[in-house]
């Protein structure tokens, strides 16, 4: 599977000591939602978890600091509410994104690897290398 | 419904085309990248042949060269023998900039984890005392350490007044208020207490993730081992440090958790934002810095002190906790604390460089300041004999403890640990599962508590270097030298 040969979606590539998640979609939200749920998927097994609160948060930016204060976003959560999102959605809403996060407890969810604590800027980004097709990379320490 | 892929890939994300920077042979263990580009000052590089074929498959190369670019570097861009591949900085770095000379400094030379480190205690204990309380020991420390991913603590914090106090006295603040002995102090860099600490400059958002932490292990690397002195290499210096033959230590390896963190990220922004004001451009955007002497930088090293006194507060809460169960298995309460050392820090130290004095911002990021025999900062005790360097192998592999020698190296510096060669995702596609590597460890006496199995194998001794291979790199290159190897008994990770 290569990351084009679906319309969304999102993988973890290797890196010595942390993640590199990359993830891909028709628009930006679209991309940062499956960057979002790339750093779910490393941190627990959602699927078929059922969300028990729900959090909205705006977020201003560059593209690139976007996907960078989502992904602290859901770290924030881990580490302050024991709580990780299992449904991820970003909307445009004027200069900002309105990300909603449905949230989960952490005792609810089986762990899959090590908690991330934080976003690297270094081989982070996003943009769009096609019409309709945007890509983004990002690196998190665990 | 849209479509959703997911699958990990173990291609590390090279950039294609782009060649690693040459080495050439400088001395014994020791290799240098020539100047070229924008690069200051070169590259140095510690590190046997054995280890030298990693550094190819992974970036750290490069990144030793970008560091070699930062205003105000000087002498080299130094790579210890356990180097890999970070971000912005490699893992097992070390920089120095001069501060008088518009030196700069980087979070990213730092890392996330401030002040993250290791500290070792002694216990009055021989193996074989402890041999049939091993398993009960094992839960008894699993059980009394808060671990893993989210909250837990010992120490519940709710008074902004007290949590200011930790991050101004750090470990002398825990022990004030009866976490420890007086006597650890002496034993921690800096008496535990990092000068200039200034709480104004910790987010509330990180004020917050540290808030419910304090007093924990983590996930990841984090670890607390038991381990017992399996050969002293320099009598005279281990009997300084207080090891023995035969003697039953523990280990804790931990930093400053989500506050660490978070600090990391706020300040790496603000000097983004502050870099074009200075005129610095930076060729990877988490090497982002300021001067030294600059608003930006005075704010940054107030924030980082104040994360290293969280750490050193969480390592001496565990250490107090490590003593309550051991206490309640073998009725011993007395362990010693041998020395506590960061490998995640900057700091502004005084070197001789030229035949002149220098006020340097040291970086050390995945690597331990080793000062020899002499040094002022040292207790009276150590002065005789140089600063123990703690270097944690992997879970399943021996631990060591070093000596900083004269002249030493990379502005008194050595590794850190066996540093990972292998990404997690290829340690666990490698390795066997996690009750198959605990059941292994066990039959060749290793008792695991992991907090969870299914990420035990990210952690396996495959996915490291070879720490003896390590250790003798650090000799060789005069860095530090051997004084005791520890093997391990008993593991408890997050």
């Amino acid at each position: 599977m290569t990351p084009t040969s679906t319309h969304r979606g999102h993988l973890l590539r290797a890196h010595t000591a942390d993640e590199i998640i990359e993830a891909w979609g028709p628009t930006r939200e679209a991309c940062l939602e499956e960057a979002a749920l790339a750093l779910v998927d490393s941190i627990a097994e959602v699927e078929h978890v059922p969300w028990w609160w729900h959090r909205e948060v705006s977020l201003t930016g560059s593209d690139e600091e976007l996907v960078v204060s989502l992904l602290e976003e859901i770290i924030f959560h881990l580490d302050t509410d024991d709580a990780m999102p299992v449904l991820v959605q970003v909307h445009p809403h004027g200069d900002e994104v309105q990300v909603h996060l449905w949230m989960t407890d952490l005792h609810r969810v089986t762990a899959r690897g090590a908690a991330p604590k934080g976003v690297s800027y270094s081989g982070t980004w996003i943009h769009e290398e096609a019409p309709g097709r945007w890509r983004c990379l990002a690196t998190v320490d665990v | 419904m849209p479509q959703t892929a997911h699958h990990q890939d173990d291609t590390p994300s090279a950039v294609p085309g782009r060649e690693p920077p040459r080495l050439r042979a400088d001395g014994p263990a020791r290799w240098r990248i020539d100047r070229t580009g924008d690069m200051r000052v070169p590259g140095v590089v510690y590190a046997s042949e054995q280890l030298l074929p990693d550094l190819h498959d992974d970036r750290s190369l490069e990144q030793v060269a970008n560091v070699a670019t930062l205003p105000g570097i000087v002498e080299a861009s130094y790579a210890m023998p356990d180097v890999h591949w970070g971000y912005g900085f490699p893992i097992g770095g070390v920089a120095a900039t001069d501060v008088a000379a518009g030196g700069v400094v980087s979070p990213g030379g730092v890392g996330f984890d401030i002040s993250c480190g290791v500290r070792l205690l002694a216990a009055p204990l021989a193996e074989g005392e402890l041999a049939d309380d091993l398993g009960a020991l094992m839960d008894a420390l699993a059980a009394a350490t808060p671990k893993g991913m989210g909250r837990g603590a010992v120490w519940h914090v709710t008074d902004r007044g007290e949590f200011d106090r930790i991050l101004v006295d750090g470990a002398a603040y825990a022990v004030a208020r009866g976490y420890g002995e007086p006597a650890d102090l002496e034993r921690c860099e800096d008496g535990g207490r990092l000068e200039g600490a200034d709480p104004a400059q910790v987010s509330e958002r990180a004020r917050k993730r540290g808030a419910g932490q304090v007093g924990s292990l983590g996930s990841g690397n984090h670890f607390l081992e038991v381990q017992v002195v399996d050969r002293v290499l320099d009598p005279a210096v281990a009997q300084v440090f207080g090891l023995a033959p035969g003697q039953v230590c523990v280990m804790i390896h931990c930093g400053s958790r989500g506050l660490g963190h978070q600090i990391c990220s706020d300040h790496v922004r603000v000097m983004r934002e502050a870099m074009p004001r200075h005129g610095i451009r930076v060729p990877d955007p988490q090497l982002a810095c300021a001067p030294v002497d600059s608003s930006e930088g005075e704010a940054y090293l107030g924030a980082l002190a104040a994360a290293a006194n969280y750490a050193r507060a969480n390592r001496q809460l565990l250490t107090e906790a490590t003593r309550d169960a051991v206490a309640s298995v073998t009725g011993c309460r007395d362990l010693r604390l041998v020395y506590d050392v960061s490998h995640n820090l900057a700091k502004l130290e005084t070197h001789v460089m030229d035949g002149r004095a220098r006020r340097l911002c040291v970086h050390r990021k995945g690597a331990t300041r080793a000062f020899p025999a002499g040094s002022p900062e040292l207790p009276e005790d150590l002065r005789s004999v140089g600063q123990p360097v703690l270097l944690p192998g992997s879970m399943g592999t021996a631990s060591y403890v070093l000596c900083g020698q004269d002249p030493g190296g990379a502005f008194s510096s050595a590794a850190h640990g066996a540093g990972r060669r292998m990404s997690r995702h290829e340690a666990k596609r490698r390795g066997h599962g996690g009750s198959e590597l605990r059941d292994d460890l066990a039959r060749v006496g290793i008792e695991v508590r992991a907090g969870s199995l299914r990420d035990l194998p990210e952690e396996a001794p495959q996915a490291y270097k070879d720490v003896e291979e390590v250790v003798r790199a650090c000799e060789t290159a005069g860095l530090s030298r051997r004084v005791a190897r520890l093997r391990p008994v008993g593991v408890v990770k997050g």
